[in-house]
């Protein structure tokens, strides 16, 4: 078994013994009672879309850098993963609003932020989808991905601006040290699954390009 | 407290059903890409979980 | 370097003799805003309370509709005549297109809201007047950023198939902070500033303003490249 094929499954094996945990074995959160469990997972898959974002950018300075494709790649794989966790993050934090504030959308900085990246990073993937030139293709989606990090922070502050005049910022959680470590535990499993989805991900882009290159004639 | 239940059980469904998703449609497209760079199953071999 | 003020008049002087022969651009343009103002009206009815109240965040969406079609319309000279090929013939720092296209649309952008801040003040009964210097600032300040942005992206979807849909789609998250700015400090001023919130607004509006534009330019050269 290879190493990436190692990851994939210590990855899968962790994220289940997390749902376990935070599902079965972890008693109700004394404050906010069952529902609790789903920031088990909320919060490492923000954490990953975030990650995966930041790795968008890193990868696109690289390539304005240093003009090889295989950065290029690399982000588009990232940013895939990063709206597929920005999309799960928004679905887990409208099921754990509902019951926690009563409705599903509060207009939290946050979730709002989170919804704004969708669009931002879809748009960054059709663009790439559309352009046929694999050189300029790599160049547009490399200047979307680093104009998209440079706004991102300041949308945020600006969003968090406007909802403070309307409603103070939600408290801090409670933490208990158990939930402590399933949080960790969770985001440990969440980050490898992240990375073996990326390196794969990376592995077929690689291949694409390759098949690409070479012309639709051959094979 | 059976209401909360449901959107728990929602919220991990929902994210193992994401996770399986993204991994069928991955290893989909890698044996495409075998196939076409006539390299055959290359892809299928490295497959990994899912 | 010092070259590059007088590059960008001559494109911007270019764009805007070619509008000037054909008015048709802006004469729609002028139409659609107008049209987007009553549709807010029939969407909220006739209530000059509220209309009144929601003025700020009405006229700046009527702004954004309106600027992102005229924005749609930067680089079609360039793009109909061969693309942007034909913009690196311009000699010279590319920076300059950038700039000139950037003053092109502050000046349409410009002569759009000398229009629509009075139709505002009427259909929906609001005294600009009596914060005109305050809100002449927010306006500038919105409109440039605006613009800074709006042409950035409009030259990155100019070739794509989809333009019409994707440069909104890439455009309209970047103007978040805009809006929320140019609309928290419209609303600030026409309330007369009670709260003190609108020096907020315009810092964020401002810094926002100076970051995109810097940065835009820094990297607009990598959009043009061959």
């Amino acid at each position: 078994m290879n190493k990436l094929t190692m990851l994939g499954w210590v990855s899968i094996a962790l994220i289940a013994v997390g749902s376990v945990l935070g599902l079965a074995v972890l008693p109700a959160d004394a404050l906010q009672g069952e529902v609790q469990r789903l920031l088990y997972v909320h919060v490492p898959v923000a954490w990953v879309m975030m990650l995966a974002f930041f790795v968008v950018f890193l990868m696109s300075i690289l390539y304005l850098v240093q003009r090889q494709l295989k950065w290029d790649l690399l982000a588009v794989s990232a940013a895939e993963l990063g709206v597929l966790a920005a999309v799960l993050t928004l679905i887990l934090g409208t099921l754990w609003g509902r019951p926690t504030w009563g409705i599903w959308w509060a207009w939290d900085p946050r979730v709002t932020t989170t919804a704004l990246l969708v669009p931002i990073y879809t748009g960054y993937l059709v663009v790439r989808s559309m352009t046929e030139d694999p050189d300029r293709r790599a160049r547009w989606a490399a200047v979307i991905g680093l104009i998209a990090f440079v706004q991102v922070p300041i949308v945020y502050l600006s969003v968090f601006w406007w909802r403070s005049l309307h409603q103070p910022p939600s408290s801090p959680q409670s933490m208990w040290s158990a939930y402590g470590l399933v949080m960790l535990l969770g985001f440990v499993a969440y980050t490898l699954a992240f990375a073996y989805l990326w390196l794969r991900r990376y592995r077929l882009a690689a291949t694409e390009l390759e098949l690409e290159l070479s012309g639709p004639e051959e094979g | 407290m059976n209401d909360h239940w449901l959107f728990i059980g929602a919220g991990y469904g929902i994210t193992w059903a994401s996770l399986c998703w993204y991994l069928l449609r991955l290893r989909r497209r890698e044996r495409m890409a075998a196939a076409a760079s006539g390299r055959g199953g290359e892809g299928a071999r490295a497959g990994g979980p899912g | 370097m010092s070259d590059l003020p007088r590059r960008a008049a001559a494109i911007l002087w270019k764009d805007i003799l070619s509008e000037t022969r054909t008015r048709q651009g802006f004469t729609a343009m002028l139409s659609f805003a107008a049209l987007v103002l009553f549709m807010f009206s029939f969407a909220i009815g006739v209530d000059n309370d509220l209309l009144g109240r929601l003025a700020g965040g009405l006229l700046w969406v009527a702004i954004v509709f309106t600027g992102t079609l005229s924005l749609g319309r930067t680089f079609q000279n360039e793009e109909l005549a061969g693309g942007t090929r034909l913009l690196r013939l311009y000699p010279g720092d590319v920076r300059a297109i950038y700039l000139g296209k950037l003053a092109g649309n502050l000046v349409v952008l410009a002569a759009l809201e000398v229009v629509l801040f009075p139709a505002a003040a009427i259909l929906y009964q609001v005294d600009f007047t009596a914060q005109a210097g305050p809100l002449l600032l927010v306006a500038v300040l919105g409109t440039f950023g605006f613009s800074v942005i709006g042409t950035f992206f409009s030259a990155l979807t100019v070739h794509l198939r989809a333009r019409e849909l994707l440069l909104p789609l890439l455009l309209f998250p970047a103007l978040v902070p805009v809006v929320l700015g140019s609309v928290g400090a419209t609303e600030a001023f026409l309330a007369g500033d009670p709260l003190g919130r609108a020096g907020g607004w315009l810092r964020l509006l401002a810094s926002y303003d100076v970051i995109l534009f810097v940065v835009c330019l820094w990297i607009f050269p990598v959009v043009l490249e061959e």
